[in-house]
């Protein structure tokens, strides 16, 4: 039987002054009740139907009274709800290659900053979301559990595995350890978007740097929904003054971050809230960057003099580098970046920090700036968290018997079949699981 | 009788090789060669054949041919073959007792060429000619060695230098004869001497030639590896397997691992495809966690790079059960690994290459717009 919290073990991780729903409710790893099979086209679906689509609209077939007439053909959607959460009481030695779902608090948090594309269309495929409970996951939850009381400057790592190793995956299943043990998860599911000259940049002189105003007010909405629980938990220790805005000293996060914010005073507000959450001594934070190589090179975007600006000259890039540097800090908390390499934008510093000498031989002809220098160094101050390029045993088990749950895999998976994905594969978490999906034996 | 004008020197010595061949060829000298008429018997040509275009290799065949009727003669007299001419040239009787048709081969092309001292190449149709008469000889064999224990008639006196006596030397033929006593003898005498001569290893010990089912389709080392080659149009594979150990730990890591060029499987052969075919042999054999496979490729594109990788693991496979096998680690089944893989077609090379351009015509097969006018 797993532990549970008492309710008020967590009034005492979570302070609020209202009672929360979930307070009243006790918390149970499994359902109380197995969920009733679901029609498809009913509402809770991922990929639910349009109302109004163009279709068979002839009288027989008309409107939603007679149900879906395929129903007598096709098979009910499978039942998932006796999948377990992914829990952090439930982490232990013996759940390497268990399969866990996300927690609706997670998929919440999912949805409200965004996953990698890749990983949102793999997740769409079943009704509940689930993961593999891996060796690099309890290697992960334990590194945030010993960064729980010291500062992010002491726990700055970067997820190194080749591609298709399960980076993002396990970023994101340390984002979802990290939001259930009650830490503060500033996450963002790519750095690019922050470099590709994608939103405006205007220069400001105040600060001798580019600002991106739609960028910092993208993010500010993104992380106070990620965090709504922790943003209202926590005060402000001092007065802000943006423009004519004033926020007195022991406003709630949440206000200082999203009530009256412009675009004008959004890079300030942002630099605010990350100085507060930096201060604050209750809650750790956790700051995830997938896709984060584009912050080791130089942007897309250009000066007035058409010159491209370094990553370092803008705002946004600007202070997320400071904490993955460790020039700033929270006071407890831990920084996670992973690299994706199947990105277009690459980063000389990153490709030489990651991989060894022979295989970046760079050309003595190929400029990369003087500002290699500057990325390389802040690389080498993080700690690499490795990744094994092939699945284990268990862990293999687990990716088939998560397919299978939401009949992802079409055919009976016998040890010889297991066998020949897993070589042809050579154990590759990506590769192998698209093989299992792609396979069409009946 | 000197002349004291320049013509009269000249009447002079026109007359004189008229004069000195009545005489001797001791006289003094004269302006034209001085001809004897004392020649020995005219030389004459040693066979008719002399005057034809190949007169070596038509005199050869024309000895070996009236060494098979000859041959054939005296075994139809001594009641071991039904005619003396036979329509298919070789009786069937005894043709599993003579050698693998690969096996008993004759010299190639130049070689038989430069023994016949032809002058030039032999061509494709005068060699096929050569060797099925020295086929139909090897036929007689068996038969000559029944003969040979019979005590009557005894055999015929054959050449059994067909070559040398086609030079024409002045003795005649006679010298080429052998003994009448054997006419096996004398028949493998014959048949030596258009034989390609055994492959020497480099001590100097001769090598058969293996051929069919005992051919070895690997080789394994000291270490246990196993290698073999596998090729497929202009690709090349050496692939060594290797019995995986992953018994200790098989509760966390799966063993058998493949590497190609020191990549991994599904780096070097993104395309499902090629990754399944490289690695065919090993799910036909339920052999996949039981061995490491490494392989070195070169040439070609993808997918001929990986049919080879294919049939050199399939070959290596089939090699290391046969070791295992020959050890007396394993019991040989009813249907060996070696069985199983040929009908999946992956021992055999296959032969199919680019067919060339040819001249006239765009690509191999594609012609040029065909136009009436």
């Amino acid at each position: 039987m797993a532990a549970r919290l008492s309710t008020s073990q967590l009034a005492r991780v979570i302070p609020c002054s209202r009672p929360l729903l979930v307070a009243t409710r006790p918390l149970s790893s499994s359902a109380s009740r197995p969920a009733p099979p679901k029609k498809i086209g009913g509402k809770n679906v991922l990929w639910g139907k349009k109302k109004g689509a163009t279709g068979e609209e002839d009288a027989s077939a008309g409107g939603q009274g007679l149900g879906n007439v395929l129903d007598e053909v096709t098979l009910p959607a499978p039942d998932l709800s006796s999948l377990t959460v992914l829990q952090p009481e439930t982490l232990t030695a013996d759940a390497v290659g268990d399969v866990r779902a996300f927690s609706t608090a997670t998929l919440a948090t999912f949805k409200a900053v965004g996953i990698p594309p890749l990983l949102e269309k793999e997740f769409s495929f079943s009704r509940r979301p689930a993961t593999v409970v891996r060796g690099a996951t309890l290697e992960a939850s334990s590194i945030l559990d010993a960064s729980k009381k010291s500062s992010s400057k002491d726990s700055r790592h970067v997820i190194t595995g080749p591609a298709g190793s399960g980076k993002s995956v396990l970023l994101l299943q340390t984002l979802a350890y990290a939001q259930a043990t009650g830490w503060v998860v500033l996450y963002l599911p790519s750095a690019t978007p922050a470099l590709n000259s994608s939103t405006p940049h205007v220069y400001s002189s105040t600060q001798a740097l580019f600002d991106q105003p739609a960028l910092s007010l993208q993010l500010l909405s993104k992380f106070t929904a990620a965090n709504k629980v922790a943003f209202k938990a926590l005060r402000t220790r001092q007065e802000w003054t943006f423009g004519d805005r004033v926020v007195k000293a022991g406003t709630g996060l949440d206000e200082l971050a999203t009530k009256s914010v412009d675009e004008k005073s959004a890079t300030s507000v942002l630099e605010a809230l990350f100085d507060e959450l930096a201060a604050q001594k209750t809650h750790p934070v956790l700051l995830g960057i997938d896709d984060s190589q584009a912050l080791f090179a130089t942007s897309s975007y250009v000066d007035p003099s058409y010159e491209a600006v370094e990553s370092f000259s803008l705002t946004v890039p600007r202070l997320l580098l400071e904490y993955i540097s460790g020039v700033k800090a929270f006071t407890t908390g831990s920084v996670m970046i992973a690299p994706s390499l199947l990105s277009t934008r690459k980063s000389p510093a990153m490709t030489r920090f990651l991989g060894d000498e022979k295989s970046t031989a760079s050309s003595a002809y190929t400029p990369v700036g003087t500002s290699f220098d500057t990325y390389t160094e802040i690389l080498s101050g993080l700690k690499q968290l490795a990744v094994p390029p092939r699945l284990e045993r268990k862990e293999a088990v687990g990716v088939v018997r998560m397919l299978q749950g939401w009949r992802g895999v079409r055919e009976i998976v016998s040890d010889q079949t297991f066998l020949e994905r897993y070589v042809a594969t050579d154990g590759s978490p990506r590769h192998f699981r698209r093989s299992l999906e792609k396979s069409v034996e009946l | 009788m000197a002349s004291r004008t320049p013509l009269g020197a000249l009447k002079q010595s026109v007359q004189a090789p008229r004069l000195a061949r009545a005489q001797s060829s001791t006289t003094t000298s004269s302006f034209f060669p001085t001809q004897s008429f004392s020649q020995p018997r005219q030389q004459l040509p040693p066979n008719s054949l002399w005057f034809t275009a190949r007169p070596s290799l038509n005199a050869t065949l024309q000895s070996l041919q009236t060494t098979l009727t000859a041959s054939r003669a005296h075994l139809f007299k001594a009641g071991l073959l039904p005619s003396i001419n036979s329509s298919l040239g070789v009786d069937a009787e005894f043709s599993s007792t003579l050698p693998h048709p690969r096996a008993r081969r004759w010299m190639a092309t130049k070689e038989m060429a430069t023994y016949l001292r032809n002058g030039t190449d032999l061509k494709s149709s005068q060699y096929k000619k050569l060797t099925s008469v020295l086929s139909n000889l090897e036929g007689l064999l068996p038969y000559a060695e029944l003969a040979d224990q019979l005590p009557s008639p005894s055999s015929p006196s054959l050449v059994v230098d067909p070559v040398a006596a086609s030079k024409g030397a002045l003795e005649g033929q006679d010298a080429f004869r052998g003994d009448s006593v054997s006419l096996r003898a004398q028949l493998e005498d014959i048949l030596a001497r258009f034989q390609q001569p055994q492959a020497v290893s480099s001590t100097g010990i001769a090598v058969d030639r293996v051929v069919g089912k005992d051919r070895r389709l690997g080789k394994k080392d000291k270490e246990g590896r196993v290698m073999a080659v596998g090729r497929r149009k202009e690709s090349g594979a050496r692939v060594w397997i290797i019995p995986a150990q992953g018994a200790a730990d098989a509760a966390e890591q799966i063993p058998g691992r493949v590497l190609v060029n020191s990549k991994p499987l599904p780096t070097y052969f993104p395309l499902h495809t090629h990754s399944a075919a490289a690695i065919q042999a090993l799910t036909l054999t339920s052999s996949l966690g039981s061995f490491n496979v490494f392989a070195i490729v070169k040439g070609g594109g993808i997918a001929a790079q990986a049919d080879a990788v294919a049939m050199g693991v399939a070959r290596a496979l089939v090699e290391w059960e046969r070791c295992e096998v020959e050890a007396g680690r394993i019991e040989e089944a009813t249907e060996t690994w070696r069985d199983l893989l040929k009908k999946a077609k992956l021992i055999e090379r296959d032969p199919r290459m680019v067919e060339r351009k040819k001249t006239g015509q765009l690509k191999a097969r594609k012609k040029f717009t065909w136009v009436k006018r």
